[in-house]
């Protein structure tokens, strides 16, 4: 296994376990954000170039960003959760599980012959752009996708937007 | 130049992201770090899209499902994360064993 790799995959994975078990949400997202980048990092050592700069716009961009943003917004709550011990046992259950699952897919794979690489495929991101709007299925789901984001959105806004009882007719 | 480099190693690297997601989503009880570890989760499949792609089978399907599965991805925190809010703005907390049954 190349030596990149494995700093890549050590960093994915170290970021990514120090999200999760952290006790500060703020560390809990910044280390997330890392995990995103080093994910971005992989794909463009796999010469996904296109989906590398996609994975840093959206997710070091505007996920983790968000769920930074959530954590400054909800930051009361986040504060009160972090004063209360947090229930070790649980968090070690999870652990169990998550680890057995991971362990058992991990170590299947690790005896499992994969067909050797060829060459590394060239994909251009002109190539991809041409593929997206060529092609009558991948026309069809880019609208899909656009339409599903504009919902989401909507959705999100109305969800977050404080509730106005009172200049909605029929409200409680 | 990286023929060490394996679609083994790429299929482990995702295995062990997802069930580190896996921890968030049973062993933590804020929301938000729930919704962190879908998001590990749901990256972990796009790293199995991108290493068959990369290995296994050069056509540009590989590519096209992992671009969607981001967007897809995407909007599913944009909603999440309004819910967390939400949440916060009703319950005055973000943790998900406070939420009260949806029948309430």
């Amino acid at each position: 296994m190349s030596i990149p790799f494995l700093i890549i995959a050590a960093v994915i994975l170290a970021s990514a376990w120090a999200a999760v078990s952290l006790r500060n949400l703020v560390h809990c997202g910044l280390c997330a954000a890392l995990s995103f980048l080093a994910t971005g990092t992989l794909y463009l050592y796999l010469n996904a170039e296109f989906l590398g700069l996609v994975q840093l716009m959206v997710y070091v961009g505007a996920v983790a960003v968000l769920i930074l943003f959530t954590v400054l917004l909800t930051r009361p709550a986040t504060e009160a959760a972090d004063a209360v011990p947090t229930k070790r046992p649980a968090f070690w259950k999870g652990a169990l599980i998550a680890i057995t699952v991971g362990g058992a897919v991990a170590s299947c794979l690790a005896v499992y012959a994969a067909p050797k690489a060829s060459t590394a495929p060239e994909l251009s991101i002109q190539e991809i752009g041409r593929l997206l709007t060529a092609s009558q299925q991948n026309v069809l789901a880019l609208i899909i996708v656009a339409l599903l984001m504009t919902t989401a959105l909507i959705g999100a806004l109305l969800l977050a937007a404080p509730a106005e009882e009172d200049t909605k007719g029929g409200g409680a | 130049m990286n023929d060490a480099l394996t679609l083994n190693g790429c299929l482990i690297l995702s295995a062990l992201l997802f069930g580190i997601g896996l921890v968030a989503v049973f062993g933590r009880r804020s929301a938000i770090l729930v919704l962190i570890g879908i998001e590990f989760m749901l990256n972990a499949a796009v790293i199995n899209f991108v290493a068959f792609w990369r290995f296994a089978h050069p056509s540009s399907d590989g590519m096209m499902f992992s671009i969607f599965a981001i967007a897809v991805a995407a909007a599913e925190a944009g909603v999440g994360l309004a819910l967390v809010i939400a949440l916060y703005r009703h319950r005055r907390s973000v943790r998900i064993d406070e939420i009260p049954p949806a029948s309430e």
